[in-house]
C-alpha cells in the first residue's frame, strides 16, 4: 500500500513541478494551488505513463534503475519549479468574486454531500469489481499486465497471432497502471482502482476550482456537485475505462485557455493547455479528434477575434507543451500499432449517402441525451431551465469560451459521423459506446455551462 | 412598490433555480448511494477474481511467455466470448489465440467438457487441471 501511495505521490509531485514551472501566473501561488495540484493530478500521471513507456522501449523492464530515473527527474524538475517561484512575483492579488456568505456555506454543504456519496458509491462499484468492467480486464488492464509482467517479451502485447483488442489505442492508462505495478512488484487491483479514483475525483476538483478562479465559489461548488452526482460518471470512473481520464484531459485543456484569457501573461499556460491535449491523444484515439477540433477552433475564433499576430503568439506555446506527447503518440502508432480497426474506407461513401443511418445515429442520441447520467431527472433540460433562469454573462470567457464551444460540438459532430461511417454494426456501436461518449465532453460542457451563466450572485444584482 | 416586486421575482427565480439544480443533484446523489447499497448485495464475489483462481493452477503449468491456443470457439456466444476475453486476462502476459493451431492448447469449459468434445478424438488431454479447465493437445499433425 505504501509503494502505490508513493508510485502515485511522485507522479503527483512531476505534475506539480512542471505545473508550477508553467503555472498560470496571475494570483499569488496560495489561491492558484487547489486548481494546479488537481490539474497536476493528470499532468503527473500522464508525464510519468510517457516517461515509463519511453524507458521500456530504451533500457526494457528494470524497476529499480527506473525508479531511480523518475526521482532524479523529479529533483530537477522540482528544482526547477522552485527557483521560478522565487524568480516570478504575483502579477495581481487574489480577487475572487464575492459570494454571499449563506449561500456559499449552503451550496458547500450540498456539495460535500455529493461528494461524500460519490466516494461511497465508487468505492462500493470498486468493491463488487475491483478489476473494472469488460473493457477494464478486457482491454486496457490486460495490456498493463503484458507490460509489467511480460519483461523482456512486453512487445507481446502488440502480437498479431493472438486477438488483443485495440492495438493501436494508445497507451496512457494501460502504462499508469504498470508503472505503478512496477513500483508495487504485485499487479494489484489496487492500483488501477486508486488510478481511477483520481482522474474521477480530480476532474471534479478541477471543475470547482477553476470556476472557483473564474467566476465565484458559488458556481463551482453548483457545477463540481452536478457532476459528482452524475451515477454514470462515478460509474464509468469505477470502470477503469480511459473515458473518464479522457474527460479530465478534454477538460483541463479549456480551463487551461480560459485560465489563459483571463489574464494572458506569458505562455505557461497555452503550453500547459497543449500538454494536456497532447495528453489527450495520448489517452485514446478520440483525443486526435479533439486536438483537431480545438486547432481549427482556435484558428477560426482567434484569427477573427484577435488577428493573425496574436494568433501566431498563441499557437506555438500551444504546439510546445503538445510536442512531447504527440511525439511519443506517433512513435507509438509508426512502431507498434499503425493499423486502426476503426477506420475502413470500404464502403465509406455508401455508408455517407445512406440517410437511414443517419436517422438512426440522430435517434440514438436524442434518446441518449434525454436519459444522460443515470439522473432521476434528465439532466439537459435541468440544465437548459437553469440557464435560462439565471441568464448569461459577456465578460468571462468571451473568445475561450467560443474556442471551447466549438471544440465541443465539432468533436461532437466528429463523433457522430464516426457513427454513420462505422464499418461495424452500427445499433451494437451505439450500445455500447454512445454514453460514454457523451461522459467524455460531460464535464467539459459543464464547465462552459457554468463559465457563460450569470453566478446566483450575479443574477440578484 | 412594483421595484420591490420585480425585485422579489427576481429573488424568487433566482433561488428556485438554484434549488431546483442542487436539489436534482442531491437526489440523485442519494439514489446514487441506495442504488450501490443493493447492487453490493446482490453481488457476489466478482467474475474476475474467480477466473483467475480457475486459471492459476493453468499458469503453473504453461510457460510464462509465448503463444498458447484456446479452444471452444468464442465467437459461438456471447457467454463463451466472455470466457474467452476472462481467460485471456488471467493468462496474460501469455498470448492467447482463438485459433487451436498450435500447442498447447487450454480448453475452457466453465460447466463441464462435453462428452463430444473429449471423445472427438481432435484433442489429447494431457491434465485436467479442475474447475473445466483442460490442458491439451492436437492429436495428428
Amino acid at each position: 500500500m505504501m509503494l502505490l501511495v508513493i508510485s502515485l505521490l511522485i507522479a503527483f509531485a512531476m505534475g506539480l513541478a512542471i505545473a508550477g514551472i508553467l503555472r498560470p501566473q496571475f494570483h499569488q501561488l496560495r489561491p492558484e494551488l487547489p486548481l494546479l495540484a488537481f490539474l497536476s493530478v493528470g499532468l503527473g500521471l500522464g508525464v510519468s505513463s510517457l516517461w515509463f513507456f519511453l524507458w521500456l522501449v530504451i533500457f526494457g523492464p528494470h524497476r529499480s534503475a527506473f525508479i531511480i530515473s523518475e526521482t532524479g527527474i523529479l529533483a530537477i524538475l522540482g528544482a526547477l519549479a522552485y527557483a521560478h517561484a522565487r524568480r516570478n512575483r504575483s502579477l495581481l492579488p487574489p480577487i475572487l468574486p464575492a459570494t454571499h456568505a449563506r449561500w456559499r456555506d449552503l451550496l458547500a454543504l450540498a456539495f460535500v454531500v455529493a461528494l461524500v456519496a460519490a466516494a461511497l458509491a465508487f468505492s462500493r462499484y470498486s468493491t463488487v469489481a475491483p478489476h473494472g468492467s469488460w473493457d477494464a480486464w478486457g482491454a486496457w488492464n490486460l495490456r498493463a499486465r503484458f507490460l509489467y509482467l511480460g519483461g523482456t517479451h512486453w512487445r507481446d502485447v502488440f502480437s498479431p497471432l493472438g486477438t488483443m483488442p485495440h492495438r493501436d489505442y494508445p497507451l496512457l492508462l494501460s502504462a499508469t497502471v504498470a508503472r505503478c505495478w512496477t513500483y508495487l512488484e504485485s499487479d494489484t487491483p489496487r492500483a488501477p482502482i486508486a488510478i481511477a479514483f483520481l482522474f474521477t475525483f480530480a476532474a471534479a476538483g478541477v471543475l470547482l476550482c477553476s470556476l472557483a478562479l473564474l467566476r465565484s465559489r458559488s458556481q463551482g461548488l453548483i457545477a463540481a456537485t452536478v457532476l459528482l452526482a452524475t451515477p454514470f460518471f462515478l460509474l464509468l470512473g469505477s470502470a477503469q475505462y480511459a473515458d473518464v481520464p479522457l474527460a479530465f484531459f478534454f477538460l483541463s485543456t479549456i480551463v487551461l485557455l480560459c485560465l489563459h484569457e483571463h489574464l494572458p501573461t506569458g505562455n505557461g499556460t497555452l503550453a500547459l493547455a497543449g500538454a494536456m491535449a497532447g495528453l489527450a491523444v495520448w489517452t485514446k484515439n478520440e483525443g486526435a479528434l479533439f486536438l483537431l477540433c480545438l486547432l481549427a477552433s482556435h484558428f477560426a475564433i482567434t484569427v477573427r477575434g484577435r488577428g493573425r499576430k496574436p494568433y501566431g503568439r498563441e499557437l506555438l506555446p500551444l504546439i510546445a507543451g503538445l510536442l512531447p506527447p504527440l511525439a511519443m503518440v506517433a512513435f507509438f502508432k509508426l512502431h507498434f500499432a499503425s493499423h486502426t480497426e476503426f477506420v475502413d474506407i470500404h464502403g465509406l461513401s455508401h455508408r455517407l449517402r445512406d440517410i437511414s443511418r443517419y436517422k438512426v445515429v440522430v435517434s440514438a442520441i436524442g434518446g441518449g441525451l434525454l436519459h444522460f447520467g443515470g439522473w432521476p431527472l434528465s439532466i439537459p433540460p435541468l440544465l437548459i431551465a437553469y440557464v435560462l433562469l439565471l441568464g448569461t454573462q459577456k465578460q468571462e470567457g468571451r473568445l475561450a469560451g467560443k474556442i471551447g464551444l466549438a471544440t465541443l460540438a465539432l468533436t461532437a459532430c466528429g463523433y457522430f459521423f464516426i457513427y454513420v461511417t462505422t464499418q461495424f454494426p452500427m445499433q451494437w456501436l451505439l450500445l455500447t459506446s454512445l454514453p460514454r461518449l457523451c461522459i467524455q465532453l460531460y464535464p467539459s460542457a459543464i464547465f462552459l455551462i457554468f463559465l457563460l451563466a450569470r453566478t446566483p450572485a450575479e443574477a440578484l444584482g | 412598490m412594483t421595484c420591490f416586486h420585480s425585485a422579489l421575482a427576481v429573488r424568487l427565480r433566482v433561488i428556485s433555480a438554484v434549488i431546483l439544480l442542487v436539489g436534482a443533484a442531491l437526489f440523485s446523489s442519494y439514489g446514487l448511494v441506495k442504488g450501490t447499497n443493493s447492487s453490493s448485495h446482490r453481488r457476489g464475489s466478482d467474475e474476475v477474481t474467480a477466473y483467475e483462481a480457475r486459471f492459476a493452477p493453468a499458469r503453473q503449468v504453461l510457460p510464462q511467455y509465448g503463444i498458447v491456443c484456446y479452444v471452444p470457439d468464442y465467437t459461438s456466444s456471447d457467454a463463451a466470448k466472455k470466457d474467452f476475453f476472462l481467460a485471456r486476462y488471467a493468462l496474460a502476459p501469455l498470448v492467447v489465440r482463438n485459433v487451436p493451431d498450435c500447442d498447447p492448447l487450454i480448453g475452457d469449459f466453465p460447466d463441464g467438457a462435453p462428452a463430444s468434445f473429449l471423445s472427438g478424438g481432435q484433442y489429447l488431454v494431457l491434465r485436467d487441471l479442475g474447475h473445466g479447465v483442460l490442458l491439451l493437445k492436437r492429436n495428428g499433425p
